[in-house]
């Protein structure tokens, strides 16, 4: 039963179809979005694709291939073969290594031949010559597969044993020496959490920006305390710190923190460093949520140096209202309706700590190092074993010279001619010289470690399949392979992707226009719509007024997409209202509206995303508003769901 | 004249001087002109020194090695591929014909990159790492050897086909142009192997892990494991030179979408420093 199982493992057929199992699993896995790397929009996009994808989906665990049984079956197979493999390969090396040759070893050499030449040696007996170059050679395919095991159970081990964790820390602050220190943590399997054994205090982050607003250089420096002794340490992105229970290190996940303080008459003051985030240009944004329903919009840019910022945009709404925009200062204290306040306490930098613990990491590099080795003396160092045996015979002397390399025998043929040469031989070796005819199937075959004479390759190489069909099986394979990219490679409809980008769009826009935020449509639209909008806002802002729109309808009619411009029409219905800032109050009619609107959106060349550079209505709007609010309304309005507000196209 | 401008203006020099390369050794090969093939390696080496200058401009102007843009990238690749099969033909003068097949392959790399958007973009903190030196490094050499690997592998399909003339007959045997095309598929499997191994040591330190499954990572896999079952096709089941060649151009083309075509496919954490 072993025996058998263990035929079945090291099997050919078996191995051969195990990696190609797995390589399918991978080109699965690459190709579709996967729970836990994807967002929750493309494993959306993925389910929605159909009933019987979706089926499949659930069938095959399509969206998380990396952990489904399949993946975990065909991996354990696969390690399975390969423990055997590797325990067969060094059982051969083992005996490859020591093996002695004979000169009756030769007689199945690919390379040989017997000529006679005039005399040369001064002794009667026969002279016999055995070599060895590059015994470290056979050794190649052994370590190579050793190497792997390792990196499988590197793999395993980390799966159960390891452990990572995050903590975002404001500077000053400190991270305990607990578990429940950490602000998430994702242990292994059976593994503990993260904690180390001694407190660690965020002192100062160092960061600085190039021109262009990318991150230069990310530097934070740490107070570790341990047995009442504070030292000094820093870690650096590429460069962690390790400390008892784990090792430190940073990504580039840092900003400035707003130190916040919402008071309430009767109540204690609630106090939140909101951690702002990265929004690209060292522009920095976030939100902080007070009592009432109110909510602080926040907004900072740091300078290329890093320098705190001093300043904070400070934008208060309570639901679709804005009550206030200002400028405020560390120190400020801004007044709200109902007697409410909000102060400025500081802006101090925040930087996110990553906790790593992977015992077997060691394992998992000396898995790669074995791999990189045994490729090189696979393919590099190549064993090659020598004979030559000179026969006096009077004043003539036989000579035979045979040359035996371990695998890609054709490439010694030189090699074979110069030897030839060196010992009195015919100048020109037409070809390569066939051995007997049982020994030369097997060399033909590139033996492996085990040396020519395993009865095993002998034995499969005279019952073995026709090459033939199986080349074409291997073709057949790879083409299928090749044709599963092309068909998973696919991307979502047209029609799904405008509706996305125009939907982003007119989320993006509206949040503007209620919040009087111009910066907020950046990454949506184009200069020539955007100052238009920009324009819109202002005049808005300057009547003391915002504008709260809902889309209650979209429906994609059309779209024309070329390389570098996407044509997309649409059946829109909007709600309107403006607000009063300061108390949102609404001014004025609500107004129900209907478009059929033509959204041209064009490739930004910083970035590639799909930006709004055009908007036209294509047939008269139908506004279901009749007074107007304000004067401006008069004018023709076009473009986003805001600028319809309520006036037809004069 | 602007740093760009110098830039341009040398890439295409390489480029007229690697075509001129080019239409020599076919000259050489196609008409049975011999003599003329060392004359051809001098015009393709000569492509190596505005090429190289352009290179070093480029590094001087953005600070980083060639490794955030496609212009960058390919331009790369295609100066070590081009060396690789300047050193292999002065090493085995007889090969030449296979610059027939690799030097177009290499110049419409490079003209691909050329006409890529060559605007240079800052160096992340994370990819300031000596293992990302090596990573890069290694893939640049694999791409390198899978091209010299794919031309000894049209060639001997060439051979198969019964194809004749001056510049295949000058060839070795088919079974040893097969044995040449192994052998550059496995340089390549050794340095795609480090590529990975590098690249996975430099993820460790910048992200935490050594192996996430992000698609790029994955893809590689792939192209090793289709690798793997190439090697172990031919060792097991003796598949014929043809097969060989066929799988071969297989992994050289799975390795170039790996490199080139699926970070802009497939959502990944490459995709972002590769633009």
């Amino acid at each position: 039963m072993r025996i058998a199982l263990k035929k079945i493992l090291r099997s050919p057929k078996v191995i051969v179809g195990e990696i190609l199992a797995l390589a399918l699993l991978c080109v699965i896995g690459a190709s579709l979005p996967q729970a836990g790397s994807a967002t929750d929009a493309e494993l959306a996009r993925l389910n929605n694709a159909g009933p019987v994808v979706a089926d499949l989906i659930k069938a095959f665990s399509l969206d998380h291939v990396f952990r489904s049984g399949w993946f975990c079956a065909a991996t354990l197979l696969a390690t399975a073969s390969l423990w055997v493999v590797t325990l067969e390969q060094f059982r051969r090396l083992r005996l490859a290594w020591k093996q002695r040759h004979e000169p009756s070893q030769f007689r199945s050499a690919p390379f040989q031949m017997e000529f006679e030449r005039p005399a040369q040696l001064a002794q009667a007996e026969p002279l016999l010559k055995l070599w060895t170059e590059n015994r470290a050679g056979v050794a190649g395919s052994a370590l190579l597969h050793l190497g792997l095991l390792f990196v499988i159970c590197a793999g395993t081990l980390r799966a159960l044993f390891s452990a990572q964790a995050v903590a975002d820390l404001v500077e000053g602050e400190t991270l305990p020496p607990t578990a429940t220190g950490w602000s998430a943590q994702w242990p292994g399997l059976i593994a503990g959490p993260i904690r180390f054994a001694s407190p660690v205090r965020l002192d100062r982050v160092d960061v600085n920006f190039y021109e262009t607003g990318d991150l230069r250089e990310l530097k934070v420096n740490l107070a570790v305390s341990s047995n009442g002794v504070e030292r000094q340490e820093q870690v650096a992105v590429n460069r962690d710190l390790r400390l008892s229970g784990g090792r430190m290190y940073v990504g580039s996940d840092v900003g400035p923190a707003a130190l916040l303080e919402w008071e309430q008459a009767g109540l204690a003051p609630a106090r939140e460093a909101v951690l702002l985030a990265d929004k690209g240009q060292r522009r920095y944004e976030g939100v902080s949520s007070g009592a009432n329903g109110m909510r602080a919009h926040l907004r900072t840019q740091v300078d290329t140096a890093g320098n705190q910022p001093s300043v904070l945009e400070v934008r208060v709404m309570k639901g679709n209202a804005l009550i206030l925009t200002t400028v405020a200062r560390a120190g400020d204290i801004l007044q709200l309706p109902n007697g409410e306040k909000l102060s400025l306490r500081g802006m101090p930098f925040w930087a996110r700590l990553r906790g790593g613990r992977d015992s077997s990491l060691w394992l998992a590099y000396s898995g790669f190092a074995f791999i990189m080795a045994g490729a090189v003396l696979i393919f590099a160092v190549i064993r090659v074993d020598g004979c030559v045996v000179i026969t006096p015979l009077g004043d003539r002397e036989r000579v035979f010279v045979a040359l035996k390399p371990q695998r890609l025998v054709p490439l010694f043929q030189e090699r074979f001619q110069r030897l030839v040469r060196q010992h009195g031989g015919p100048e020109t070796v037409v070809a390569m010289i066939s051995a007997p005819e049982p020994a030369r199937v097997e060399d033909q075959r590139e033996p492996h470690s085990c040396g020519d004479n395993c009865r095993g390759c002998v034995r499969r190489a005279l019952t073995g399949p026709c090459p033939e069909s199986r080349a074409s099986g291997v073709a057949l394979g790879i083409i299928l392979l090749l044709g599963l990219v092309g068909v998973t490679g696919c991307g979502p409809s047209a029609a799904g992707e405008a509706r996305s980008l125009v939907q982003r769009y007119n989320s993006i826009v509206a949040e503007a226009y209620r919040r009087g935020d111009v910066k907020l449509i950046d990454p949506v639209v184009g200069p020539k719509e955007g100052k238009k909008i920009a324009g819109l806002i202002g005049v808005r802002l300057d009547l003391g007024l915002t504008l709260d729109s809902h889309l209650l309808s979209l429906e994609i009619s059309s779209v024309d997409r070329r390389p570098d411009e996407w044509r997309v029409r649409t059946r829109e219905q909007w709600r309107y209202r403006d607000l009063r800032i300061g108390t949102g109050e609404q001014v004025g009619e609500e107004s129900l509206d209907s478009y059929e609107m033509l959204y041209v959106f064009k490739k930004s060349d910083e970035d590639q995303a799909w930006l709004v550079d055009e908007i036209q209505f294509i047939s008269e709007p139908i506004i279901g508003r009749k007074t107007p609010t304000w004067a401006g309304e008069r004018a023709p309005l076009r473009g986003h769901a805001g600028d319809k507000t309520g006036e037809p196209r004069s | 004249m602007s740093n760009f401008t110098l830039e341009a203006s040398l890439h295409w020099a390489a480029v007229v001087l690697y075509m001129g390369g080019a239409v020599a050794f076919a000259y050489a090969l196609l008409f049975a002109r011999p003599e003329k093939t060392r004359g051809a390696m001098w015009v393709t080496a000569a492509g190596l020194l505005p090429h190289s200058a352009a290179l070093a401009v480029r590094y001087f102007a953005v600070g980083h090695g060639p490794y955030m843009l496609k212009y960058e990238v390919l331009s790369s690749n295609t100066w070590i591929a081009v060396v690789m099969l300047l050193v292999f033909i002065w090493r085995k003068p007889s090969w030449a014909p296979l610059a027939l097949v690799a030097l177009p392959g290499a110049i419409l790399m490079m003209g691909f990159g050329l006409f890529t958007n060559p605007e240079a973009r800052s160096l992340p903190p994370s990819l300031r790492s000596m293992w990302l030196v090596f990573h890069v490094l290694f893939n640049k050499l694999a791409v390198g050897a899978f091209l010299l690997s794919v031309a000894a592998a049209v060639v001997l399909l060439r051979k198969l086909n019964g194809g004749s003339g001056h510049w295949l007959d000058k060839l070795p045997g088919a079974e040893v142009v097969e044995a040449y095309t192994v052998r550059f598929l496995g340089f390549g499997f050794i340095f795609w192997t480090t590529t990975i191994g590098a690249g996975a040591i430099w993820a460790n330190q910048s992200w935490g892990r050594y192996w996430g499954w992000d698609p790029i990572e994955t893809w590689s896999l792939v192209t090793w494991l289709a690798m793997a079952v190439l090697l172990h096709a031919r060792i097991f089941f003796r598949i014929k030179a043809r097969a060989t060649a066929w799988g071969t151009v297989a992994c050289f083309v799975l390795s170039v979408l790996t490199v080139l075509i699926f970070p802009f496919v497939f959502p990944s954490m490459h995709s972002a420093y590769f633009q």
